[in-house]
């Protein structure tokens, strides 16, 4: 998982779609909360007072401008930089999960996937990973799980799980 | 939080370097190949074949000691009684033979022996008396026999005057007493040694555990301070699988195999439960049965369209509803039966593995069978928790995942409740290696 991009705030914060909808920018831990009904996830994590942006009132809101029906998106997203190029990391939250069982369909995630990209283009390019993310105590099954999606290990490489602390520690440097 | 059932626990045995395993309802154990499932298995079964059958286990080792007795007899009956003799001859082999395949370790049974012993004794007598031809010839090659019954080295045996008349019967009485009283004792005393004894024959070293309990309800039933092995009450019937093919194999080297096939062939109780029903109309689509005419050894698969099929000729997943089917029709399958599975997902198409694992939940939940399990599936892990959990009886699952110790090639089983993530870590190595040798 080595690599050089880190959490830019000030690029996810001046992108264009909050120039047009500011309230999508939210404080990383108060998204946490709203996807977390079951509270799997002890709070506070980030406690640098990061923001991202919610990426479901991005597409209502321009789902909302097109006359529309909305469609499906990832939770969340956030402007890395490194190596000399700035990137959109895509989230999606499936923290309040109490088996991955259920509920979780490859078509679902595409959907997102795929929703995520078109409300994103013409913006920074979408960083080639997408990530999933589950509580602790569900991360392995949910691992198990998206690998029956994604047998091709090149495929899984562009859509991975991950816990909040991995993530946090990705791209946040913590 | 309650006492479990049974607790087994045991240190430095094999590839087992710490367990203590609870057994309650449903235990899945979780490990790498040669992290020692399989000698736990091993350790239940014939802790427990031994503890529930000890009585018979004890009269089955009675009639191989009494082996040479009968044939000594035999040799008496046929030798003695000429040939316008054959009726008393052969109701005296009929005897000799109700004897041998009566399974009873009594004092009456030891009774019924001597007093055969003394009948055959009186016709010898009355042969010399008569100065027969015969009895010198007779007489010699007994002698023979006796001493080496005997075991003819020994110096008691030299020095015994075995040539006297009433000496050469005198001893095989003596003889039969003496495995009688050790059987009889045996059965009164209930000495662990025959539990460690059929141990050593499975172990190929013929080592023995340097640490082994068993406990039920927090009591031991077995430990190496215990002299005896007491009676269990929370299983009263062990059955042991590692494959489906050995259905319908019978007299194969493996004896719970052949223990297996033997509970297999009983005959079926109507009416069949609900869960049999299930396996017939979800599952494979048709019934097992016993080929019951007179010459008839096979087992049958009837499919639902009415085609009927030697069981062997089948799919090998069929063979593993099969044994649960057939298992359950004969009434095998009850509160006080502890079914141990070894991989039971092998030859099963994954939809079959959740099938499987649904009938195993829903037999600890309706009929409480207790089982021991060892997997390697991530479907058949998963479902065996979630199933449970939405049947209510998650409160007797226990999972167990081995893990490496610090001693090579030797593995400590960590219990993990109900949590199953660290087994499916376990599981996710294989992607790691299917994304190093294949992305």
């Amino acid at each position: 998982m080595e690599h050089s991009f880190r959490y830019a705030e000030k690029i996810t914060s001046d992108n264009i779609v909050v120039k047009d909808l500011p309230a999508c920018l939210v404080d990383f831990d108060t998204i946490i909360s709203t996807n977390d009904s079951n509270n799997n996830v002890a709070l506070p994590q980030f406690v640098n007072g990061e923001t991202v942006v919610d990426l479901d009132a991005i597409e209502a809101h321009k789902a909302q401008q097109d006359g529309r029906n909305r469609n499906k998106s990832m939770d969340l997203m956030f402007a890395v930089e490194g190596d000399n190029e700035q990137h959109l990391v895509l989230v999606e939250l499936k923290l309040n999960y109490l088996d991955v069982r259920r509920n979780l369909r490859q078509d679902d995630l595409e959907e997102k996937v795929e929703g995520s990209v078109l409300v994103l283009q013409n913006n920074i390019a979408v960083y080639p990973t997408f990530y999933f993310i589950f509580a602790n105590h569900l991360i392995e099954q949910a691992i198990n799980k998206l690998s029956r999606f994604y047998p091709d290990p090149k495929v899984r490489q562009t859509r991975k799980t991950a816990t909040i602390e991995e993530l946090k520690t990705l791209f946040f440097g913590y | 939080m309650s006492v479990p059932q049974i607790r087994l626990k045991v240190d430095g045995f094999r590839a087992v370097a710490t367990a203590n395993i609870i057994i309650d309802g449903i235990t899945v154990v979780a490990g790498e190949n040669g992290s020692g499932k399989s000698t736990v298995s091993k350790l239940l079964y014939y802790l427990f074949k031994t503890a529930c059958n000890y009585d018979v286990l004890v009269a089955n080792e009675l009639r191989n000691d009494l082996d040479e007795i009968f044939i000594f007899l035999s040799i008496a009956v046929s030798e003695l009684y000429a040939v316008d003799d054959s009726e008393i001859r052969n109701e005296l082999r009929e005897q000799l033979h109700n004897l041998k395949n009566q399974k009873q370790v009594s004092q009456e049974q030891m009774e019924r022996w001597r007093h055969f012993i003394a009948q055959v004794q009186q016709t010898y007598m009355a042969t010399a008396d008569k100065n027969d031809k015969r009895y010198s010839r007779l007489k010699r090659r007994w002698v023979y026999i006796l001493k080496d019954i005997l075991r003819e080295d020994s110096k008691e045996t030299q020095n015994a005057d075995i040539e006297s008349d009433s000496v050469l019967f005198a001893k095989i009485e003596e003889l039969l007493e003496s495995h009688f009283k050790t059987a009889m004792g045996k059965v009164n005393a209930r000495p662990a040694s025959l539990f460690e004894t059929a141990l050593s024959g499975v172990f190929p070293e013929g080592i023995l555990p340097g640490h082994l309990e068993v406990q039920e309800y927090d009591e031991p039933i077995y430990s190496k301070d215990k002299s005896s092995l007491s009676i269990p009450f929370s299983i009263q019937n062990v059955i042991y699988t590692d494959t489906p093919m050995v259905i319908g194999k019978d007299g194969t080297e493996v004896d719970y195999w052949n223990d297996l096939n033997e509970l297999l062939r009983k005959k079926s109780r109507p009416p069949f439960s609900n869960l049999s029903q299930i396996i017939s109309k979800d599952v494979i689509k048709g019934d097992v049965s016993i080929d019951e005419s007179p010459s008839g050894r096979a087992f049958l698969y009837k499919r639902a369209d009415g085609m009927t099929f030697d069981l062997q000729d089948c799919a090998t997943g069929i063979k593993s509803f099969a044994i649960l089917q057939l298992l359950l029709n004969n009434g095998e399958l009850n509160d006080k039966t502890l079914l141990i599975i070894d991989e039971p997902e092998v030859h099963l198409h994954p939809q079959w593995i959740v099938e499987y694992a649904r009938i195993i939940v829903m037999l600890n939940k309706h009929l409480g069978v207790k089982f021991f399990i060892a997997s390697h599936d991530p479907d058949f892990v998963g479902a065996i928790r979630y199933i449970s959990e939405k049947e209510g009886n998650l409160d007797k699952v226990n999972y167990y995942l081995a893990d490496k110790s610090t001693k090579d090639y030797m593995y400590n089983y960590q219990h993990l409740g109900v949590d199953i993530d660290p087994i499916f870590k376990s599981f996710n190595r294989a992607l790691e290696r299917i994304d190093l040798y294949g992305a």
